[in-house]
């Protein structure tokens, strides 16, 4: 379900992606074949970012692809490495839930400003929305990790 | 407590969260968030959190990563990189070591199109090892050749390393890349050299392939033209200023997928894996620069890296000697952390001390990305060893790593060069930009 899930949301990065590759490069061939280039391109470069990174994080942080230092996976021991999967998860998901909240803030802030970009009059609310939103699914991803870590621990344990 | 000693805490913090396995992102998030907090309150932690994390996410020059990422996942999965080895193998198989020189030569053609070690060394070792195998080369010389050679992934443009130390301290992509491009040819031939060297001390070790007729050294270039044309493109237009960075990167990425689909070389479902592999590998580098950028304001706060440049000022060095004892700290900080880690968490300390001392901070950046670089593939972490060692499973590490020491040195004499001749970084960004 989870993974159902964070793979739906990295669909749409990957498409967001797919879309900017083509949007540059089709910027770069009208600005130098036809003389027109796409006004405010950056602008949309920076909006469809904010999809593209937000809406992979969670499928990112589901397949374990984040780097750690593991050298010393060995050294700390099971109950070492329980302790820290426990506890670095947790700390995680405090922080994330902080910016859920700060994002989340930010997003009815510009949205009742009416915030917009200065050369397309893009609005400004549905990033920060897309930011809330990335962050917020991680956190129950970093919660099944916990509850995974513990099985596995007492599973090896038994 | 004073700012300083609450910077030395949150670094110790930080070591034991890594100890700890925790994501290298998420550590710096955490320790950056939390010493704000203690420092300045919950309210500015909540501030520097979501602005950071915005402003990093919505970075517009940021999105070459992962534009970039796709290029080399479209040529990787589309097995351009067994061109560009048979090309290199024609041309250079029939010296001593050639087939070793060629998966050096490959290295350094594939690290055109991608900006990971790992990815380069993974791509062509799956080509490489298998044929050095074949042939009967030790394998020492056949990992170490393709574990250094996956380094230069780093070094030639374009870049992972060089896209996050140009945001990290405000310099330019475009210089940078073309900064590192002198180097990278450099290391190669240096490199190269070393296996001349070692096949000729142990001809087993690194038997002459067969030499080829012009007309098939041709024949095999002729089926890397098209990948070769697209790094031409898109690198070449960046030092000719037709491109920026984010241009270039959009353009490879789009051309390598045209090609790709026009050789029948890949399909729709593997074009949508290297897509998802993309975005995948994007989220967690931008979550890395998030994690630097939420922790470094807190470092600046707690005065640490003025404080660290007067410790390392105060020895009484000299700029080089300052310069060599700041080197050796990567080279154990290598032993242990990841490149990229090393990087983020680094520089930021170590730029002011290196600018103050009068040294360029392009150079700075080459002469960085070429220890951590060597960081790679030293033990007990050496992250391209494992690699390699996914690809020669027969291979005990110990050998591996017994193979890549030659290469080290080379690296050590590639270094030096550069420190005692920066126009060999410098020439090109500097004939570009003025």
């Amino acid at each position: 379900m989870a993974d159902k899930a964070t793979l739906a949301l990295a669909t749409l990065a990957g498409i967001g992606l797919l879309i900017l590759v083509g949007l540059v490069a089709v910027g770069v061939v009208l600005r130098y074949v036809f003389a027109r280039p796409i006004v405010g391109i950056n602008e949309i470069v920076q909006m469809v970012s904010v999809a593209v990174v937000m809406l992979a994080l969670p499928w990112c942080t589901s397949q374990g692809a984040h780097v750690r230092a593991d050298v010393l996976d060995e050294a700390i021991g099971p109950y070492g490495r329980l302790l820290g999967d426990i506890l670095s998860r947790a700390l995680s998901i405090a922080v994330l839930a902080i910016l859920t909240q700060r994002a989340w803030a930010k997003m009815l802030d510009t949205l009742a400003y009416g915030d917009a970009s200065n050369m397309l009059g893009l609005p400004i609310w549905p990033l920060h929305a897309l930011l809330a939103l990335g962050v917020a699914v991680t956190i129950p991803i970093l919660a099944l990790q916990i509850l995974s870590a513990l099985a596995d621990h007492f599973k090896v344990l038994k | 407590m004073s700012g300083t000693l609450l910077g030395v805490i949150a670094i110790a913090g930080l070591f034991a969260l890594l100890i700890l396995r925790t994501p290298v992102a998420f550590a710096m998030l955490i320790v950056g968030f939390f010493g704000t907090w203690m420092l300045r309150g919950l309210n500015s932690a909540g501030a520097v959190l979501i602005t950071e994390t915005y402003s990093t996410v919505s970075n517009d020059s940021l999105i070459v990563v992962p534009m970039f990422i796709l290029l080399g996942n479209v040529a990787s999965r589309a097995g351009f990189s067994r061109g560009l080895y048979d090309a290199a193998y024609a041309w250079v198989g029939r010296f001593r070591g050639g087939l070793a020189s060629a998966s050096v030569l490959g290295c350094a053609a594939f690290s055109a199109v991608s900006g990971s070690s790992v990815a380069t060394a993974l791509t062509i070792g799956k080509v490489a090892l298998p044929e050095m195998k074949r042939l009967g080369y030790s394998s020492g010389l056949a990992t170490g050749a393709v574990a250094a050679g996956g380094t230069l992934g780093f070094l030639i443009p374009p870049s992972t390393g060089f896209v996050l130390y140009a945001i990290l301290t405000e310099e330019s992509i475009g210089r940078l890349f073309m900064a590192g491009i002198l180097p990278g040819l450099l290391l190669t031939v240096l490199f190269m050299v070393t296996i001349w060297l070692i096949a000729v001390r142990d001809p087993r070790a690194g038997p002459r392939g067969e030499a080829m007729s012009w007309r098939a050294r041709l024949k095999a270039s002729s089926s890397s033209a098209p990948l070769l044309a697209v790094i031409v493109l898109s690198i070449g237009g960046i030092y000719a200023g037709v491109f920026t960075p984010v241009e270039a990167s959009a353009i490879g990425a789009a051309l390598v997928v045209l090609i790709a689909f026009g050789m029948r070389a890949i399909g729709p479902r593997g074009l949508w894996d290297a897509v998802l592999e993309t975005v995948k590998t994007s989220a967690m580098l931008y979550m890395i620069m998030v994690g630097a950028n939420v922790l470094n304001p807190f470092l600046a706060m707690t005065d640490l890296p003025r404080a660290l440049g007067s410790t390392l000022t105060g020895f009484g060095l000299g700029s080089y000697g300052t310069l060599v004892l700041i080197l050796l700290t990567y080279v154990v900080l290598g032993m242990f952390l990841d490149g990229l880690a090393m990087l983020v968490l680094t520089v930021p300390m170590f730029f002011p001390v290196v600018t103050g001392l009068g040294f360029d901070p392009i150079w700075f950046g080459v002469v960085v990305v070429i220890v951590i670089e060597m960081g790679m593939i030293t033990p007990p972490v050496g992250l391209n060893v494992f690699v390699v060692k996914t690809a020669a499973q027969d291979v005990p590490m110990a050998t591996i790593f017994r193979g890549v020491t030659p290469f080290l040195l080379a690296m050590l004499v590639g270094l030096a060069l550069i420190i005692l001749v920066p126009q060999i970084a410098l020439l090109l960004p500097n004939s570009m930009f003025g």
